[in-house]
Formats: structure tokens, C-alpha cells, sequence
């Protein structure tokens, strides 16, 4: 039916029809990339540990020791007795518990960062499987053996097949992993089977020290949880583990992002609905405006038969299609911004109590950074969302407009005088 | 022979005025009425009444028998469309659409299919001696066609009655001249009663068949076809 018409009153009243759809599109384009924006910013948030595939990483500050000599652990990692872990397994929500063991080694020259592992476990530091360079990983049974990390192999100029000493125990390197690709979460320069380390831990008196020891010593722990509980397992294992635990979660690099994301995260939905809101407030001023602009086309419309209902038809679908062009322009438009934001990297600070080196070492006050791609994209569910909405919403705004317009009594603007 | 329109008694009031009292009237299939009268005198609320764009206050109006009066505001909209054309002193055209678009308005909302559409309008356009202006939109155009263009819009429903408020109204003489040699080529050619209000004694009232007198609402016909029946 009246195709043509519409047509013709969208194209020959640019003005309005331009308005409107800049108006809608800037409000679809806004509430999608806000959204986009915002998952960018989560997924990001949620690499550091899944790029060692844990969702949540355990540790408990600890004491300060009288000296740094020998074996020590720093304060941010005080061992986690066997028990707590035994209980920590049980809490609900925990899939799966990866147990490791820090330390900084003194006696060794240079200084070193060492972290003990179980070579068999798939997530955790088990995940520098994928990031070997050069020669092999740990193995089930391994003793006396360790993998460096490439670059502290590099600025010290060691080989596989070299040994290094620790406590008077000597390590033959046997692979080199490059685990910057992995993360900067419990970086270590070295990393040695989990018995070894739990052998040198009960021998070293800075340790002793400080701490009484179970018989097998963790002080690092990598948690499988559901992630749709990830939060209230957090919660629950600090309860378990007392005030001085850290847990680190993906909300706890969210924290870092700054009040921005935050913001974004908190209000984004808000933000986005308020956006379409206006957009669907300028469509309502359009609507208005042509229809005051055209109550003589609407008179003409009673005079020549057209009954109500036809030309609310009419007015409506003029609506619906100012909508339909400028939702579609505003999901490509979002579509672009997305793809220009997967261009950005965001940089992640990695608390230091997740990778600590002495503070009196040079660099060692810093907090790693960890630098990801932004994985912005437009959901479909959002696309539909909007669709949804802004045509159900233009076209329930059109159709009432358009019923008061068309009640006009057709002579008092047919009248010439 | 049977009357295509009759008014009896209609009486109408804007704010306790009353515009139109005691109306009576008729029209003849292929008639030709003026309404003359001075402004003010209630001849275009006539002819809005009689057209149904208006509801009289009493009185009844017979179109071919049936009685319209009664007809609610979507059952009178099919009736204009199916039975008669109006034609405006300011020609109402709708700016948007070109003069074929405009021709083939009324028939929008109906199912026909849109060749058949054009077709009809095209025709009309030819009548009226515009087919080479059908995609002129009127703004393109000057007041003689645009009110020829209102013309062919008023009858591609092919009406039995065309009411027209002051069609020269907005035109010089000759233009004007030339409208009227048009409405009564289309009168001959349709069958057409035309109802024309007119404060041009001289070059339309004076080709009408029978011409009514508006005064102060009333209407006061002399009833020179009727007599020469
Ligand atoms: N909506 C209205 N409200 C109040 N008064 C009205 C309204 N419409 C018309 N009138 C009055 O009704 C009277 C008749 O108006 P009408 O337009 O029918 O006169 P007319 O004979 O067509 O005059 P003209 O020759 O100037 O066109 C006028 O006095 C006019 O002011
Ligand atoms: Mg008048």
C-alpha cells in the first residue's frame, strides 16, 4: 500500500528523517560499544588468571623474618597448613586445588625467585608446559632438576645441562619457558619439583624462624571454582583462611582498573538504557514535529476516505522504518567501535603480592604490568536486545502519536481562510 | 428521476453561533449547483457538512436514498472515498509526492495492486491534461495545474458527486476559465454532479444549472433546471 508514501515522506523531509535516525543510531551505538566496552574491560580483567588457568589464586600474608639469608618466604606468602587446605577442598564451589611452593633464595648467586611445583598438574604453574622455549618441562618424579625462566637464563647466561645451587643442593636446567607468555601472576626465574623445594623449606632456618611447618608446606594455591560462584567462593575461602588471606579473583584486577570501568561496569547498563532512552525521545520530538508539520496532510488524508486506522498504518510505518535504518546504523557503528577496540591493549597491574620480589632489589617495588588485547565485541543478544526494544517502543510511540493526530477534525485545517 | 443528494433541515452552530440554519437542498445525478452568498454566509459549512467532513447539529442527509447522517467518522470516510471527490480553493496537495502520486492518494490504502493504481491515475492525469506533469511534484507546478491535478485526485474513485469549495478562487480569470471548461467536459463525460461554491457570479454561477443563495445560514434556490424538467 502505501511503501511509495512513506518513502517519499522520509526522503523529501531530510531534516526530520536524518535527525531522527542520527538520534536512534547514536543511542544504539552508544549502549552497544558501552556494553562492548565494558566485556572488553572483564575479559581483560579475567586473563591474568586464566592464562594460568585457575579463577582464583590463595595466599596468606605472613611475617617478616630477622634475616634474608638462605631460603626465605616472602611475607606474602605464609604457608597454608595441611588442614586448611584439606577444608578448602570441601568448600563448595572449589573444582580443584593446585598446590605450590615460593621462595626467594639468597644463598644462591645471583638471587633467585623459585617456585616448587607439581609437574603433573594440568592448570597453575603446570600451564608452562605450553610456554617451553627449549629443552623439556618437569616431570612426574623429577628430582634435582629445574626449568628457568628464558629471560633470567638469558641475563645470567644459562644453558641447559648448567647446574645451579640452592642451599648447597644442586639443580641441572633442563628447560627453558618463556613465562612472560603466561602471565605475570606467580612468576618465578625458577621453577623445581615441589618435594625438592618442601625439603630445602624444612631445612632452612629463616623459614623455621618464622613459621612451624606441616610436613608437606604449600604457600600458594590455585583454585578450579565455578566461575558463576567464583565471588562466593572467595568469600567463603577468606572466612576459611582467616584476615590475612589474599584471594585474587577477576574482580580483584577489575578493582584496578580505576573508577572509569568502574563506572562503566556498575552504570553501564544504566548508562546504555539512558542513552536509548533520549534516542527514543528524539524520535518522539520528530514524530511530534512532522506531525504538527503535517496536520493538513492528515486532513487531506479524512477528506480523500482514508479511514483512522490507515493512516496510523501510515504514520507508524514511517516511524518504524526511521528506526529500523537507524538501529541498523548505529549496530554497524557499534560493530566498528568494537573492532577498533580489540586495537587497544589494556595494561593490567599485577598486585605484587601475586609475583613478590624483595623490595631492596633493584625493580623490586614495582608491580608487574600484564598487557592484553581489549576482546571488545558487540553481543548478539545486545543487537536484538535494541531491535527489540526501540522498535516495539517506536512503534508504540508512533501508534499513539499517530491516534491522536488522526482524530483531527479535518476541517479546521482544510478551511482556506 | 431519482436525487443523488438531498438535505433536509440540517442546522449547524460553531460556539452557539449558529452557521448554518434550516438547510435544504438537492442535487440531480449530472447537475450542476452553485452556491452563491456573502462571506460568512455558511457556504463552505455547508458543503463540509454535505460531504460528511462536518456533523450537522439536526436535520438528515440522503445520499441515493440512504441516509448519512448517521454514519460514524470510519463508515463516512469509506463513504466519501467510494462516492465523492472534494476539490479546495488551495488545492490540498500533498507536497511530498508527485502529481500521479497524488492523483492515486485516496486509493493508498486500498488492496488494489499499485500498476492498476497508476493506471487509474494516469488516466485521470490525461483528463486533465497533465500526463506530461505526472512526476512533477507540486511545488513543480503551477496553481491551474495543481488544481487540476486536485481534480483528477477527486474523481479516480470515480465519484457521483464532486463537491468543490471556491476552485477559482486562487486563480486568474483565464486559468480560471479553463477550470470550469474542465469541470464541465468532466461533468459530460462522468455523468458527474458537481457542487460547486462560488463568489464568481459571473463565470461560474452563471454556467450552473440551478444556483442556491446563502443568507445568513439559509438557503434560497431558484429553481431554473427543476423548472425546465
Ligand atoms: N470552527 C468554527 N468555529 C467558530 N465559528 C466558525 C467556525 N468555522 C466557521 N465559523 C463561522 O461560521 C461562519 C460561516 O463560515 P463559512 O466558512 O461557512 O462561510 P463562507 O460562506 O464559506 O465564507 P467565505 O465566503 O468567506 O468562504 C463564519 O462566520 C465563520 O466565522
Ligand atoms: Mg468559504
Amino acid at each position: 500500500m502505501g511503501l511509495r508514501y512513506v518513502w517519499s515522506e522520509l526522503v523529501h523531509r531530510p531534516q526530520r528523517s536524518i535527525v531522527a535516525i542520527i538520534s536512534i543510531a547514536l543511542g544504539v551505538a552508544l549502549y552497544l560499544s558501552l556494553q562492548a566496552y565494558a566485556e572488553g574491560y572483564q575479559n581483560a580483567a579475567r586473563t591474568p588468571l586464566t592464562e594460568i588457568g585457575a579463577d582464583l589464586v590463595v595466599q596468606r600474608e605472613g611475617d617478616i623474618p630477622d634475616a634474608f639469608e638462605g631460603i626465605v618466604f616472602p611475607h606474602s606468602t605464609a604457608p597454608i597448613g595441611e588442614e586448611e587446605v584439606a577444608a578448602l577442598r570441601e568448600v563448595e564451589g572449589v573444582e580443584e586445588v593446585g598446590e605450590a611452593l615460593f621462595f626467594w633464595s639468597f644463598e644462591s648467586d645471583p638471587f633467585l625467585v623459585g617456585l616448587g611445583i607439581d609437574p603433573e598438574e594440568s592448570f597453575g604453574p603446570g600451564r608452562l608446559r605450553t610456554a617451553i622455549r627449549e629443552g623439556r618441562f618437569l616431570e612426574a618424579g623429577d628430582t634435582g632438576v629445574a626449568v628457568a625462566d628464558s629471560s633470567y637464563a638469558d641475563q645470567y647466561q644459562l644453558q641447559i645441562g648448567d647446574t645451579v645451587q640452592i642451599s648447597g643442593e644442586a639443580f641441572q636446567l633442563v628447560g627453558l619457558a618463556d613465562t612472560s607468555r603466561v602471565g605475570n601472576v606467580a612468576n618465578a626465574n625458577l621453577y623445581l619439583p615441589i618435594a625438592d623445594v618442601n625439603r630445602m623449606v624444612h631445612a632452612a632456618p629463616q623459614v623455621q624462624s618464622v613459621y612451624t611447618l606441616d610436613e608437606q608446606v604449600t604457600n600458594l594455591l590455585f583454585v578450579k571454582a565455578d566461575s558463576a560462584q567464583a565471588s562466593l567462593v572467595a568469600d567463603n575461602l577468606k572466612q576459611l583462611l582467616g584476615e590475612r588471606s589474599l584471594v585474587t579473583t577477576p574482580q580483584s584486577f577489575e578493582d584496578v582498573f580505576g573508577t572509569t570501568f568502574q563506572l562503566i561496569d556498575r552504570f553501564g547498563l544504566l548508562v546504555g538504557f539512558s542513552c536509548l532512552f533520549l534516542a527514543l525521545l528524539g524520535l518522539l520530538r520528530v514524530v511530534v514535529g512532522g506531525l504538527t508539520e503535517r496536520r493538513r496532510d492528515v486532513g487531506i488524508m479524512r477528506a480523500v476516505g482514508w479511514r483512522k486506522r490507515e493512516i496510523v498504518r501510515q504514520i507508524s510505518r514511517e516511524s518504524l522504518v526511521l528506526v529500523a535504518v537507524g538501529w541498523s546504523i548505529g549496530v554497524i557503528a557499534a560493530i566498528g567501535i568494537a573492532y577498533v577496540l580489540s586495537y587497544f591493549t589494556v595494561s593490567i597491574p599485577v598486585p605484587w603480592e601475586l609475583s613478590p620480589t624483595p623490595h631492596f632489589m633493584a625493580g623490586g617495588a614495582k608491580s608487574l604490568a600484564l598487557t592484553v588485547t581489549m576482546q571488545a565485541s558487540v553481543q548478539p543478544l545486545g543487537i536484538a536486545g535494541t531491535g527489540v526494544l526501540c522498535l516495539l517502543a517506536g512503534w508504540v510511540l508512533s501508534w499513539w502519536l499517530a491516534r491522536r493526530a488522526a482524530n483531527m477534525k479535518p476541517v479546521e485545517v482544510l478551511r482556506s481562510e | 428521476m431519482n436525487k443523488v443528494l438531498e438535505a433536509q433541515g440540517i442546522v449547524k452552530s460553531y460556539s452557539n453561533v449558529q452557521v448554518v440554519r434550516d438547510g435544504h437542498l438537492h442535487i440531480y445525478p449530472g447537475e450542476f449547483v452553485s452556491i452563491v452568498g456573502r462571506s460568512g454566509s455558511g457556504k463552505s459549512t455547508l458543503l463540509y457538512l454535505l460531504a460528511g467532513l462536518e456533523k450537522a447539529d439536526r436535520g438528515e442527509i440522503h445520499y441515493k436514498g440512504r441516509v448519512i447522517t448517521g454514519l460514524n467518522e470510519e463508515q463516512l470516510a469509506v463513504w466519501r472515498r467510494d462516492n465523492i471527490g472534494i476539490v479546495f480553493q488551495n488545492f490540498n496537495l500533498i507536497p511530498t509526492l508527485t502529481a500521479l502520486e497524488n492523483v492515486s492518494f485516496p486509493l493508498y490504502p486500498s488492496k488494489m495492486p499499485a500498476s492498476e493504481r497508476r493506471q487509474k491515475a494516469m488516466t485521470m492525469l490525461e483528463q486533465v491534461g497533465l500526463a506530461d506533469r505526472a512526476h512533477n511534484r507540486p511545488h513543480q507546478l503551477s496553481g491551474g495545474e495543481q488544481q487540476r491535478v486536485s481534480i483528477a485526485r477527486s474523481l479516480v474513485c470515480q465519484p457521483s458527486i464532486l463537491f468543490a469549495d471556491e476552485p477559482t478562487g486562487n486563480l486568474d480569470s483565464d486559468t480560471g476559465d479553463r477550470i470550469m471548461d474542465l469541470f464541465l467536459q468532466l461533468r459530460e463525460d462522468h455523468q458527474l454532479a458537481l457542487f460547486i461554491v462560488t463568489h464568481d457570479e459571473e463565470k461560474v454561477a452563471a454556467r450552473a444549472d440551478r444556483r442556491i443563495e446563502m443568507k445568513d445560514g439559509r438557503t434560497y434556490s431558484d429553481e431554473i433546471w427543476e423548472d425546465a424538467k
